[in-house]
């Protein structure tokens, strides 16, 4: 008898084990439905950019320039140490492989890669700003991360020959710093915004256009960060000539097996999908609030901040007119946005760790373990179900999203600072 | 499918019969409410791809190919599957010189299996299609 239940014993513990660790096999053949969805996942899918019919340089190369400039000078900061580039380090394809932002001090929120993002209409994890040129603004005032304000970056590029040649080119002759005191602003500590109410409203709204004028150029030099061709996409493009799961030595069986999950049983593809791997839209999954802070309230928030936000696409410092701003005027902003966060591109995850809005998660493996899970979420609900993966599975799912890591299609000079 | 609703009150019109030009192009979309009217939809952006936000043109047809005026037009999308609807909050905005209506602000989300309810008032009575289509 006790021979007998040690048999049984080894052989649960075995068929255990095989459950949890032994490959299935991969199909054979893509089905037409599953085809489709590989094929539209591909970079080659990718349309071009649109417009941005709010800024009307954002695609002006001296824009770029511009733009590219200010992105990477630390002079832009309050102690002259913190540039855009500080977070959005483009060695770490444009994040900064910390759990949370770090400017002048901590920061809320984990930082987002840049690749890619033009393409989003949204910005902020909350979705809070409606165009880059707008979301570039806000760091430069937050206190923890550039704190300077924008009449400073008036003095300072009034004190710049380049600055105030490719200025003028621009947009016209840099305002007068004549009557300005040295700092002021609407959003900043009670000293600057002191100073800018005692600044009759012509002077606020000269300066708030000039403010508007920067975030559109380092807008215009963002819309250069675009991700390049991954084994992925290599493999995508060979399917259009046959179904065949297996393209040559393009992935490994493991890494098919992975892709099969991504667009099947795990469902990644709802939400990450396109050629970005993102629909740039808002979800809540059910991650813990960041430690230290309650629950996000998430794009509830985050469009009811974007619709009063000066800067937005029906603002006076919008080039857009109002039947243009298509996204903002036809956002939802219903209740079961509370704690909906914008899903991230998959695009080189393997290089952007941590992961999640406040960096919680330091693994991939981690994050597949969260929506295997779907936790119930601290806030309103979580929109995704458990998902019954095996530890095989996670880990062919994790395989799989290593296809996606490529170098940069962007050139060579976007990816420091401009030399004269 | 939790229900996403955008709504519009045309007004209390009466019905009337405009002649609608042949159309160059085919619908995107068409269906046939429970009366027998038949709603034909052209899209700005063809074939319909996720992510891109884009208008509608909706035409009401009766059985004689002739627009149809109605006093509301409400129009329910979602995912069945996934019990959501629409990620943004489309309206009908204008009344076209052809007899469409014209809804802007348009974007699905997600692939898969996408439903439309079309339900309108026109005189006093509801009417509804139900239009399924993949992404």
């Amino acid at each position: 008898m006790k021979k007998l239940l040690s048999i049984v014993v080894v052989l649960v513990f075995f068929a255990v084990m095989a459950w949890n660790f032994a490959a299935p096999p991969i199909p054979s053949q893509w089905s037409e439905e599953q085809q489709a969805l590989i094929s539209s996942l591909s970079l080659a899918k990718l349309p071009p950019l649109a417009d941005d019919p709010s800024n009307r340089v954002a695609d002006n190369p001296l824009a770029a320039e511009l733009g590219q400039r200010l992105y990477f000078d630390t002079r832009l900061s309050s102690n002259n140490s913190v540039a855009c580039a500080s977070c959005h380090n483009p060695e770490l394809m444009f994040t900064d492989g910390l759990s949370l932002a770090m400017g002048l001090a901590i920061g809320p929120r984990h930082t987002p890669s840049l690749v890619g993002l033009s393409y989003s209409p949204w910005f902020y994890w909350d979705g809070r700003k409606d165009s880059q040129w707008a979301q570039a603004l806000a760091p430069l005032e937050a206190s923890h991360e550039h704190a300077t304000d924008r009449v400073q970056l008036l003095h300072l590029l009034a004190s710049d020959s380049v600055y105030t040649e490719m200025y003028a080119q621009l947009f016209g002759p840099l305002p007068t710093v004549l009557n300005l005191p040295g700092s002021a602003s609407p959003l900043g500590d009670s000293r600057q915004q002191t100073a800018w109410n005692n600044m009759d409203e012509g002077s606020q709204r000269t300066v708030s256009r000039f403010f508007s004028n920067l975030g559109k150029a380092i807008a215009a030099y963002e819309r250069k960060i675009v991700p390049g061709t991954s084994r992925f996409d290599e493999y995508a493009e060979q399917l259009i000539n046959s179904s065949a799961t297996q393209q040559g030595d393009l992935l490994s069986n493991t890494e098919i097996a992975g892709l099969n999950l991504f667009i099947g049983k795990a469902q990644c593809v709802s939400c990450h999908n396109s050629p970005l791997f993102t629909n740039n839209e808002f979800h809540n999954t059910g991650v813990l609030a960041v430690s230290g802070q309650l629950p996000t309230m998430g794009r509830y928030e985050g469009i009811r901040t974007a619709r009063n936000d000066p800067f937005n696409c029906l603002g006076e410092f919008s080039d857009a007119s109002p039947q243009q701003c298509i996204e903002l005027r036809f956002a939802r902003d219903e209740n079961d946005l509370v704690g909906a966060l914008k899903t991230p591109t998959l695009r080189n995850v393997t290089l952007t760790a941590p992961y999640m809005h406040g960096g919680q998660m330091a693994s991939l493996a981690e994050v597949i373990e969260h929506y295997n899970d779907a936790p119930t979420s601290m806030l309103s609900h979580n929109e995704a179900k458990p998902l019954g993966l095996r530890a095989v599975e996670r880990r062919q799912l994790e395989s799989f999203l290593h296809t996606l890591t490529a170098p940069l299609a962007t050139a060579e000079k976007w990816l420091s600072a401009a030399t004269d | 499918m939790r229900a996403f609703l955008f709504a519009l009150l045309l007004g209390a019109s009466t019905i009337i019969n405009t002649p609608v030009s042949a159309a160059a192009i085919s619908p995107e979309l068409s269906g046939r409410t429970e009366q027998g009217l038949k709603i034909e939809i052209y899209s700005s952006l063809s074939p319909l791809l996720i992510n891109r936000i884009h208008s509608w043109h909706i035409r009401i047809l009766d059985l004689n190919n002739l627009a149809v005026s109605v006093e509301q037009l409400t129009i329910i999308g979602g995912m069945p599957e996934h019990d959501h609807g629409l990620p943004t909050q489309p309206q009908i905005t204008a009344r076209l010189e052809n007899g469409d209506y014209l809804l802007e602000g348009v974007r699905f989300h997600m692939p898969g299996k996408w439903r439309l309810v079309v339900t309108m008032n026109r005189e006093g009575e509801d009417d509804q299609a139900v239009i399924e289509f993949q992404l």
